[in-house]
C-alpha cells in the first residue's frame, strides 16, 4: 500500500511541476490578429493569473482595473483572445513593460480575412474562458505564412538549465550524505552497537547471579 | 521604480544563497579528493596540514569562478530577457 502512495504522491508533484513549467515557459501561436482593444475587467478570484497591482500597467486596485486585449483567429478560424500587461519585476521573469508599445504593434498587424498577416505570438499562460483568465501576450512577429516551423529555442535552452540545476541539487545532497551524515551514521551506529554489547555482558552476568541465588541445582 | 528595487534585492539573497551553496560543495569534493591523492601518492607528512594549504590556493581562484557564474551569468541573462521581450 505504501508503495502506491509514494508512487501516488511523486507523480501529482511531478504533474504539479509540469503545470507551472507550461504555464510560465514561452508559447508561439501563428495566428491573424483581428481586433485590439480594452475593456474593464473584474479580477478576482484568479488574481493570480493577471499581473501584480504594482505591476505598472495599472496602479489601481486589484478587483477591478483597464486591461489591453489582443483578439486573434486560429488559421483554422478558432478564435483566441491573449491579454497584454506588464510584467512584474519579480514574476513571470519576462521583465516585459512595453505593453503599450504591442497593443500599437498589433493594431497596426489587424488583418482581414481575404487578405490575412499571419504573425507568430508569443505568450505565456492558458486561455480557460470558464475562469476567464487570458495568456499575456509577450511579442508580435510577423512570419510567411500559416504553416512556418517554429522551433522553442528558449524554452529549450530553460528546460536544459532547469535539469543541471536539478542535477546540482542532487549532487550536492549527495556529497553532503556522504562526507557529513554518514560519519555521524557511523559514529551513532557504533555507539549503539557498544551499548548493545554492554546491555548483553550485563544481562549475562545478571542470569549468573539470580540464577545462583534461585536456580536448580 | 521600487518594483525594481524588489525584485534587486530578491536576487541578490538567492544568489548569495547558490554562491554559498556552490562554494561549499566545490570545496568539499576538492578536499575529497585532495585527501585522496595524499593516499595514492603516499605523502609523507601531516596530511591535514598538506590538504589545508591546498585548499587556500583553491579557494582563490574559485572565488573568481564562482562569482562570475553565480552573479554575471545571471545578469548577463536578465539582460538578454529584456532585450527580446522589449525591444527586438
Amino acid at each position: 500500500m505504501w508503495k502506491y502512495i509514494k508512487w501516488g504522491f511523486r507523480i501529482t508533484v511531478l504533474i504539479i511541476v509540469a503545470a507551472f513549467l507550461h504555464y510560465t515557459l514561452p508559447q508561439r501561436d501563428i495566428v491573424r490578429i483581428t481586433g485590439t482593444y480594452n475593456r474593464l475587467t473584474e479580477v478576482g478570484a484568479n488574481s493570480i493569473f493577471y499581473a501584480s497591482p504594482d505591476s505598472g500597467t495599472t496602479t489601481n486596485t486589484v478587483d477591478r482595473r483597464d486591461i489591453r486585449f489582443i483578439e486573434a483567429a486560429y488559421p483554422d478560424g478558432g478564435p483566441m483572445v491573449y491579454r497584454n500587461e506588464d510584467t512584474g519585476w519579480i514574476w513571470p521573469p519576462y521583465f516585459k513593460y512595453d505593453s503599450s508599445n504591442l497593443q500599437a504593434e498589433a493594431t497596426n498587424a489587424i488583418s482581414p480575412k481575404d487578405k490575412p498577416e499571419w504573425v507568430a505570438v508569443t505568450h505565456y499562460g492558458w486561455r480557460l474562458p470558464i475562469f476567464s483568465i487570458y495568456p499575456n501576450a509577450v511579442k508580435i512577429k510577423p512570419v510567411a505564412g500559416p504553416d512556418v516551423r517554429l522551433i522553442p529555442w528558449v524554452n529549450i535552452v530553460v528546460l536544459v538549465l532547469l535539469g543541471l540545476l536539478v542535477l546540482m541539487l542532487w549532487r550536492m545532497w549527495a556529497q553532503f550524505k556522504e562526507r557529513m551524515i554518514e560519519p555521524a551514521m557511523d559514529d551513532l551506529n557504533n555507539t549503539l552497537d557498544a551499548v548493545d554489547a554492554r546491555a548483553d555482558a550485563a544481562r549475562d552476568r545478571a542470569r549468573g547471579f539470580w540464577g545462583r541465588l534461585f536456580g536448580r541445582k | 521604480m521600487i518594483g525594481i528595487l524588489r525584485a534587486w534585492l530578491l536576487g541578490l539573497v538567492v544568489l548569495t544563497a547558490f554562491y554559498w551553496l556552490l562554494k561549499i560543495y566545490f570545496r568539499s569534493t576538492r578536499r575529497e579528493r585532495l585527501e585522496k591523492q595524499f593516499e595514492a601518492e603516499a605523502m609523507t607528512g601531516d596530511r591535514d596540514a598538506w590538504v589545508e594549504a591546498q585548499m587556500k590556493d583553491y579557494g582563490r581562484s574559485l572565488k573568481l569562478k564562482l562569482v562570475w557564474l553565480v552573479y554575471i551569468l545571471p545578469m548577463i541573462g536578465m539582460a538578454l530577457a529584456i532585450y527580446f521581450v522589449n525591444y527586438d
